[in-house]
């Protein structure tokens, strides 16, 4: 009897394991050992120089990861090595993950990307444009397509300077908020910064497409994600706050020096929504934390069209409709997004190398997050890049992005 | 046996053989397989879902009922009837409903007119006048003045919507009224007495200038009456529906069918329930004298009839051995002949451009639908529509008989559940 329970335990967990992404030699991925050492290289010099404490970087290819490198500390001051389970924040890695999401509703039939956004959120209905020191009625209502590709007129108040990104931080609008419904009233009182469809504007409008989940579901966010994408792709260690008993794994966060020489530690305060368990604030345009299995799994499975390990999240053609370009011919207002890249849904993507300088694919979709955090997804090399460390604020130009440039000289197929 | 006797003995027995068949064996395609799902790349948990929004809009009184049909590498991998076909009479739907397709017309003809452009009777770039000299010299109403055409409506300007004309119904412009006092579209007795009023009105746009859905389908049946010399339904018996065995497809329903025909509806004036449509409006399909059939939406057809005419454009051309068009013909109906040209009525969609009598899909991330770049279609009034993914090998088929429709969400939501249930 109990050695008929122990099998059965040994079973269901078994089940409910998804197979590991293999771990192979170079060569068998398509890679140069050789130049890959030029990656170990370029991260070990990032951390002796002090310009990150420590730093994960993975490369996978067909399927197999090729790549696999920890370097430095997750925690100095602690004596804690980098390893290979740390969990991160993540920031706006967060997006793609809950565009996927929003998008399961969509395959559902539950909305078309053209629908004015108050048919669901009537609260964002009939918003004002503040235009020079006037507000004037928005020409058109916004999309669910306008909050996907960051052209619902919306801002993010940290990252700009003009009369409405000043708005936002006075309304605090990201913080202390219950709920994400909470948020998305302060945001109903604020004007918009253009007319929708008008401007490419990175924004708030990820945290918006968390309450649109909530509303087309009836269910809070973190279920949601944990329900259609965290627990189908066994993304055991992500989620908006730290999982208890995982404290131990969580790097820390840190900043640099006013000189920008050097690292500090970032005060517990910064990390402390990440131990609340108490608010329904789930923030989805940045709130979560991750590793770099998991976050590999969620690549994965957009590289491999929508499925991993016989799970299907979308399908094919929905993948393809994420990643294609949306705002061809519109007016970029920010610069997050680099040149030679275009937008699709949560995703950016690269439209042209020769202006990007990078020497990629086109096609290739990736996103960012705050803490130095990058992804890509390249469809025409079946590759899969990803760069985890925990800087603010980080330095993409100068280091981290030479992480994509090293990858892609490493290809030797 | 020698060579020659050989020869005489294989002659008989070809002789034989097409004695036997008249039509069944060689000039008729035989019935399109279906397949399991999975066996062509669809999920059926996905294809469920279908099935679900479908009895969705049936319990909801949204519709009295449906057929949801898709295809994949010319195999039927998802066939739902669900509700009634007629409330009143508690009939339910049937797989082989007759539907009055209305604007799902004007695909077919366009195909036949473009057969006879494989004969070599007529080209693109032809006036109109050329074949139908009363369409020559037509005025525009510009403003208040009647002014010259800058040049004249080519066949092209017909099948592509840019010829000038419009349908009168869905505008209010003073030409669009006119077209309505003149009932351009009602009490016909031939497609020639709808040209001859049409001859006398204005022109909306100039040739060639603007995208407006419009009557030049109905123009078109009469290109084919002229150049074939045969009234259009028994050209469209004789080159499509005999061919391509589309047995239910008419412009008038046989009094031994009319037990199939399928009960219009509409929705009652506060909008939350259903009503049949009166039966007046369904006069003109039991009118077996009148010479009036209407190019622009005159057929009745059945999801089979329709689903193999779909399967034909697929194939390139053919279907089951019987060839229509050529690839090349069906490639140049289907790719985009109004770029750069103002849209100048709403019927065409985001994201759509206009090929010859088919909508193509030019651009995602205007359409917003997970579909494929080169996909062409087209709707009927009463919420009927269909697809063609060449890039996918699909054919998407959804059939309802409501006006007028709330079909925009329903179809629009039935198109992107198959997309999403495509799993390879």
């Amino acid at each position: 009897m109990a050695a008929r329970t122990a099998l059965l335990a040994l079973v269901l967990a078994a089940g409910a394991l998804a197979a590991e992404i293999p771990r192979v030699a170079p060569a068998e991925a398509g890679l140069s050992g050789k130049r890959l050492e030029r990656i170990t290289r370029a991260l070990t010099e990032d951390v002796e120089q002090g310009h990150v404490a420590g730093a994960i970087a993975v490369i996978a290819r067909n399927g197999k990861i090729g790549y696999w490198q920890a370097a430095g500390m997750a925690d100095r001051e602690a004596g804690k090595p980098m390893r290979d389970d740390i969990v991160f924040r993540i920031y706006s890695m967060t997006k793609p993950v809950v565009g996927v999401a929003l998008m399961t509703l969509y395959e559902e039939g539950r909305f078309s990307l053209l629908d004015p956004v108050k048919m669901h959120i009537p609260e964002l209905g009939g918003l004002r444009v503040l235009e020079d020191g006037r507000q004037v009625p928005a020409r058109r209502e916004m999309t669910v397509q306008d909050l996907m590709r960051h052209t619902a007129g919306f801002t993010y108040g940290v990252f700009g300077s003009s009369p409405v990104d000043k708005l936002y931080l006075k309304a605090n609008l990201l913080g202390g908020n219950d709920s994400i419904a909470h948020f998305v009233e302060k945001l109903s009182r604020l004007p918009l910064k253009h007319h929708p469809g008008s401007a490419w504007e990175y924004s708030v409008s990820v945290d918006v497409q968390g309450r649109l989940i909530e509303v087309l579901s009836g269910m809070d966010l973190d279920e949601f994600l944990e329900e259609r994408i965290f627990r189908p792709l066994d993304m055991r260690d992500t989620s908006f706050r730290v999982p208890p008993g995982s404290e131990g794994r969580f790097a820390q966060l840190y900043e640099r020096t006013e000189d920008r020489k050097a690292l500090k530690p970032s005060p517990p305060e910064t990390s402390a929504g990440y131990f609340d368990r108490e608010s329904r604030w789930f923030s989805g345009g940045g709130g979560l934390v991750s590793t770099a299995r998991d976050y590999l799994r969620f690549c994965q499975m957009l590289l491999n069209d929508g499925e991993l390990d016989g799970q299907r999240v979308l399908s094919r053609k929905t993948v393809e409709l994420m990643t294609i370009d949306h705002v061809a011919g519109i007016l970029r207002a920010s610069s997050i997004s680099g040149t030679g890249y275009g937008f699709g849904l949560d995703f950016a993507i690269h439209l042209d190398p020769a202006a990007s300088g990078v020497n990629g694919s086109v096609g290739e979709y990736n996103w960012e997050g705050l803490a130095g955090t990058l992804f890509w997804v390249d469809p025409a090399e079946e590759m899969i890049g990803l760069y985890m460390m925990q800087v603010l604020p980080p330095r993409f130009e100068e280091s981290h992005r030479q992480f994509k440039r090293l990858a892609y000289q490493a290809i030797d197929d | 046996m020698n060579s020659r006797s050989l020869l005489s003995a294989s002659l008989l027995l070809l002789a034989l053989v097409l004695a036997c068949s008249p039509g069944a064996l060689d000039t008729q395609a035989g019935e399109i397989p279906t397949s399991p799902p999975e066996q062509v790349g669809l999920s059926q948990q996905r294809l469920d879902r279908i099935t679900q929004s479908m009895q969705n809009d049936v319990d909801l009184g949204h519709l009295p009922g449906s057929i949801g049909v898709i295809a994949r590498r010319g195999q039927v991998a998802y066939w739902e009837t669900v509700g009634q076909a007629d409330m009143e009479a508690g009939k339910p739907m049937a797989d082989d409903a007759i539907f009055r397709i209305y604007s799902m017309t004007k695909p077919i003809v366009g195909v036949a007119l473009m057969t006879l452009y494989e004969d070599g009777l007529f080209q693109l770039g032809d006036p109109v006048r050329q074949h139908i000299p009363e369409l020559g010299g037509l005025k525009v109403l510009e403003g208040d003045a009647l002014v010259d055409a800058d040049r004249e409506m080519t066949v092209q300007d017909l099948m592509r919507h840019t010829a000038g004309l419009t349908y009168g119904l869905f505008g209010d412009s003073r030409v669009d009224t006119m077209y309505n006092d003149a009932g351009v579209l009602t009490d016909n007795e031939s497609v020639a007495h709808f040209v001859s009023k049409l001859s006398k009105l204005p022109l909306k746009h100039q040739p060639g200038s603007a995208w407006e859905y419009s009557v030049s389908v109905d123009v078109q049946g009469r290109l084919i009456e002229v150049l074939s010399g045969t009234d259009l339904a028994s050209f469209l018996a004789a080159r499509l529906f005999g061919p391509l065995d589309m047995r239910d497809t008419a412009f008038t329903v046989p009094v031994e069918k009319k037990d199939r025909f399928v009960q219009m509806y509409s929705q009652t004036e506060d909008g939350g329930g259903l009503e049949p449509s009166p039966a007046g409006r369904s006069a003109r399909y039991y009118d077996y004298d009148s010479k009036w059939y209407s190019g622009g939406g005159g057929l009745v057809s059945t999801t089979r009839d329709y689903l193999r005419f779909c399967q034909m454009l697929l194939n390139g051309g053919e279907l089951g051995g019987v060839r229509i068009l050529s690839r090349k013909t069906v490639d140049l109906m289907t790719r985009d002949h109004v770029r750069g040209i103002r849209r100048a009525s709403q019927t065409l969609r985001p994201g759509y451009g206009f090929g010859l009598d088919f909508a193509v899909h030019i651009d995602r991330s205007r359409s917003g639908i997970n579909g494929s770049l080169g996909e062409y279609n087209w709707g009927g009034l009463a919420g009927t529509s269909f697809w063609i993914d060449p890039v996918e090998e699909m054919v998407g088929l959804y059939m309802i008989q409501m006006l007028p429709p709330r079909f925009d969400d329903s179809r629009t939501r039935f198109k992107r559940l198959a997309y999403s249930a495509i799993v390879d």
